[in-house]
């Protein structure tokens, strides 16, 4: 019988202690996010205004119906992302895959702008299930393309895929703009990735949908560990690999589509978490998810935080700071794989 | 007789392609020499609200204009049928596209000078192919652009006219209010932030020229600027009278605007000093927001019948 190496044991305790801490942080980054903003807010106020509001009371206003709601949405679509894309990187062993880049976010972003603008689906349910058919969309045929290119699905040809896919997407959604001008207009900044002004109402139908398909996210996690390791290895360890991988796209489409109809288009996010996160957990899926949905949530409050000051009084959208970010982050990892 | 009819003629078509060859230079609003027809016949508009209306204005129709598309791809001049009466359905205006215009649809139009601004995507050294090209800055005020226009189509005692109405109107404004005592604000909810400029459009420059007073964070935004204001920062935009505006074209109504500033701030009117007291003031942002002397007229009109003679509670900085 032996013991396991004394290193691992260490790093598997620093993983457990490491997760309430990044919480701990998440908490942190929560209440910069609710204590700063356009206006100053002094924290006694905030405190009063969680404790015992008053309606009449404009920064209890602030509080409750402007920052907690964004805050709650910046979580939420922080979380998906982040788990999405490191879904996606270990269902395709593919270090570029996360949601904006595979295009399922400019799938979702396409099948809203129509439904809303073109077909006038214009109520709360509808607008996370058109984001889930198109992102699903997406998903197909950029899959459908990378397999019938010479040398099928391999990492680089899904990316290219994808950005076929989104600039293909892109150009129908243009289109659509200049034919139906009036129609479109209040849909600009949504799709520039914005947590400003969103229909806290959304929250009711997109909300319910992210945190079930988180939860299941991270039931599914320790497969993902084996199915990165290859189909062949995963099915040797007794993973049914096409069911896997059927509940994976259902978890990713979901948490997409939600994000999409919270927020809009965040690129990016889903990329840069997951690689931050592996430096401390490692290859481990059991690990990656969990700490993906709560550096990302992490994250994403930080972003918008920057997002409303940095430009002080005006803001910018969370998504020009969250591509910003992204970015060099995505031609540093594509330089590394060259190199 | 015959012979000194005959040589006349002659001589006249001589001289015709001088005549219509002369040209000047000007400097336009993005500070650029053009060479342009000293009498410009045929001229086409790329920009419907900021151009299209004040050639209109001044009595010169363009032969080819941008403008807009309705839901069932008809095109019209925005505003134009409330601003001037006239449109592409009334008139020989031949319809050039949106933005970015087409290139080949002016081009068929045989323009002798094309009007732009840097709003519009057409790049100019393209449109520099076809005819001598003005352009008129974002941003620039009402009177800039008509200047520049009067002075383009010779039509500066039609501008004096326009402009001594103008005058008069604003006098008596301050005839019968204390402008100078009376702060406004003008204000519009825009995805999550509040959408104010310097000086909003017609509205703007009346409410300006009158002697209005404006909330500071608006006066701090350089003038032909625009802001979007944060939501948190709704009281600093109130004021004794506040303006919001709904568009007409799209078939809004006044509780588009209201629905559109309480989608920024849940009740926003219980922050606002002048909801609470039934002095914020919804108008079509038609009038409110174009580039021209009859919608100042009825701007104009609008401040006399909203705010003279009536008791208001005034707006108290806290």
């Amino acid at each position: 019988m032996t013991s396991s190496p004394p290193q691992s044991s260490v790093a598997q305790t620093g993983r457990w202690l490491g997760l309430p801490l990044a919480m701990g942080l998440v908490g942190a980054a929560l209440c910069l996010n609710i204590a700063i903003g356009a206006k100053l807010v002094p924290l006694d106020v905030i405190l009063t205004a969680l404790t015992a509001r008053d309606p009449a009371n404009f920064s209890h206003t602030i509080i409750w119906d402007l920052r907690l709601p964004r805050a709650l949405i910046a979580i939420l679509v922080g979380a998906s992302l982040s788990v999405a894309g490191a879904l996606m990187q270990g269902v395709t062993r593919n270090p570029l895959a996360e949601p904006s880049i595979l295009g399922l976010m400019a799938g979702a972003s396409f099948a809203v702008v129509i439904g809303l603008g073109l077909l006038g689906l214009a109520d709360n349910a509808s607008i996370p299930l058109m984001a889930a058919g198109g992102a699903l969309g997406a998903a197909g045929l950029v899959y459908l393309i990378s397999r019938w290119v010479p040398g099928g699905a391999t990492p680089l040809t899904l990316t290219l895929s994808g950005a076929v896919v989104t600039a293909f997407l892109g150009a129908l959604t243009s289109v659509a703009f200049l034919l139906r001008e009036n129609a479109f207009d209040s849909y600009r900044v949504w799709l520039s990735g914005s947590l400003a002004g969103r229909d806290m109402s959304l929250l009711l139908t997109a909300g319910p949908l992210l945190v079930i398909a988180l939860v299941l996210s991270i039931g599914l996690a320790r497969q993902i560990t084996a199915l990165a390791m290859g189909e062949a290895v995963a099915q040797a360890l007794g993973v049914r690999t096409f069911w896997l991988k059927a509940q994976l796209l259902v978890c990713v489409v979901a948490l997409t589509a939600g994000s999409v109809a919270l927020a809009g288009p965040l690129g990016f996010v889903g990329l840069v978490i997951p690689h931050a996160v592996r430096l401390f957990t490692g290859a481990d899926y059991r690990w990656i998810v969990p700490y993906a949905a709560v550096v990302g949530a992490g994250y994403l409050l930080l972003v918008d935080a920057t997002a409303r000051v940095l430009f002080r009084p005006a803001e910018i959208s969370t998504g020009i700071v969250t591509a910003l970010i992204g970015a060099p982050i995505f031609i540093y990892l594509i330089w590394r794989r060259v190199r | 007789m015959k012979r000194l009819l005959f040589a006349l003629a002659i001589a006249l078509l001589a001289i015709a392609p001088a005549i219509a060859q002369q040209t000047r230079t000007i400097t336009d609003l993005a500070g650029r020499s053009v060479e342009i027809p000293a009498k410009p016949l045929r001229i086409v508009s790329l920009h419907d609200l900021s151009i299209t209306i004040p050639l209109i204005e001044l009595g010169v129709f363009p032969v080819g204009s941008h403008g807009r598309t309705t839901e069932g791809g008809a095109p019209f001049i925005r505003s134009s049928a409330v601003l001037t009466g006239v449109d592409f359905d009334n008139s020989d205006i031949k319809f050039v596209g949106n933005n970015p215009a087409d290139i080949e649809a002016i081009s068929a139009l045989q323009p002798d000078l094309i009007l732009t601004t840097d709003w519009q995507g057409t790049p100019v050294d393209q449109l520099e192919k076809i005819a001598p090209t003005v352009v008129i800055r974002d941003g620039a005020s009402l009177f800039e652009t008509y200047d520049l226009l009067a002075d383009i189509t010779g039509t500066q005692d039609r501008m004096g006219f326009l402009k001594a109405r103008y005058d008069g109107q604003i006098a008596q404004i301050k005839r019968l209010i204390d402008t100078a005592g009376i702060t406004t604000s003008i204000i519009q909810g825009n995805d999550g932030t509040f959408y104010v400029e310097h000086t909003y459009g017609t509205l703007g420059q009346v409410l300006r020229d009158a002697g209005f007073k404006f909330p500071a964070i608006v006066d701090a935004i350089p003038e032909g600027g625009e802001l979007y204001v944060p939501a948190e920062q709704l009281p600093e935009l109130d004021a004794d009278f506040v303006f919001a505006t709904y568009r007409t074209d799209t078939l809004e109504t006044p509780a588009t605007a209201t629905e559109r500033l309480n989608a920024v701030v849940p009740d926003f009117c219980q922050y606002l000093t002048a909801c609470q007291h039934n002095q914020l003031i919804i108008i079509p942002r038609e009038e409110a927001s174009s580039n021209s002397f009859y919608a100042l007229g009825a701007i104009s009109y609008m401040i006399i019948a909203t705010i003279s003679g009536r008791d208001f509670v005034p707006f108290q900085a806290k």
